[in-house]
């Protein structure tokens, strides 16, 4: 009887109110916290710091319409050829730099494909420029 | 006497109920804790386009915010468009750096001055963050 004493006692302390404000912590950090993988993609300018370019590299100008079709220096080309003919291109033109010229409407989902995609392929030097 | 006794072994049979309940409760606190990460929220609703890039984002503590419209927000906080170079400007003094996070559906005719402003306010490598998945 005496040893169930201090048994008691001891269990009094209660574990709600730590269960009350360990769930308040999950609840807490369940909203406030987000699983989403974020990505970074450089963008440069033409003529920024990051791109090394003078008057004499060959340039490359992609455009990019507001449709989707891209334009390689005047010329019409499918999305998936542009990426292998740059590195074609580039191993011949090792300064060489890529201008992508997207039109004003194009959105950035669409402008970051063509970047991602030249990116992907080991393509340096590829800068951004007004149309 | 009987009736406390009665009362002590019922508490004590719900509390020991209620320890794999605890422990399951913080094992998932700390996943959450450790595993999720904070970010501000930004009152403009942005969407950020997918990709899948192989650069994982460095998150900077500032973060840009622009909507598909123009308007921008620094760390939550909506401000005037004409004010950014001076922001930026500020906040680099200090050493910050910037995560720019841009609406998917942002115009170019908007992303390009934007990005000139940045360069002129001094941001040397502007990177706009992406979520990961396919485009």
């Amino acid at each position: 009887m005496q040893l169930d004493v201090p048994r008691k006692r001891r269990l009094s302390l209660g574990l709600t109110p730590l269960i009350d404000v360990v769930f308040i912590l999950l609840i807490f950090f369940m909203l406030a916290t987000t699983f989403m993988e974020w990505r970074e993609v450089p963008l440069v300018l033409a003529g920024q710091a990051g791109e090394t370019s003078d008057s004499h590299t060959a340039v490359a100008v992609v455009r990019i319409e507001a449709t989707g079709n891209i334009w390689l220096d005047g010329a019409p080309i499918a999305k998936e050829a542009l990426a292998t003919r740059l590195v074609e291109w580039q191993a011949r033109e090792s300064n060489g730099v890529v201008r992508v010229r997207p039109d004003g409407d194009v959105s950035l989902q669409r402008l970051l494909e063509v970047v991602e995609q030249l990116d992907r392929a080991g393509i340096t030097n590829v800068s951004l420029q007004e149309e | 006497m009987r009736l406390s006794d009665a009362e002590t072994g019922a508490s004590e049979v719900s509390e020991d109920h209620l320890i794999p309940l605890i422990n399951i409760v913080f094992l998932l606190l700390i996943f959450f804790m450790v595993a999720g990460t904070f970010m501000n929220p930004d009152p403009l609703g942005v969407e950020p386009p997918a990709s899948d890039s192989e650069h994982p984002a460095t998150l900077e503590l500032a973060t840009l915010s622009v909507a598909a419209d123009g308007r921008l927000a620094l760390d939550g906080e909506a401000f005037d468009p004409d004010e950014l170079r001076t922001r930026v400007a500020a906040l680099l003094e200090q050493g910050e750096g910037l995560t720019i996070r841009a609406d998917a559906n942002l115009p170019a005719s908007r992303l390009l001055p934007l990005l000139r402003e940045l360069e002129a306010a001094g941001l040397e490598r502007s990177t706009v963050v992406t979520v990961q998945g396919e485009p």
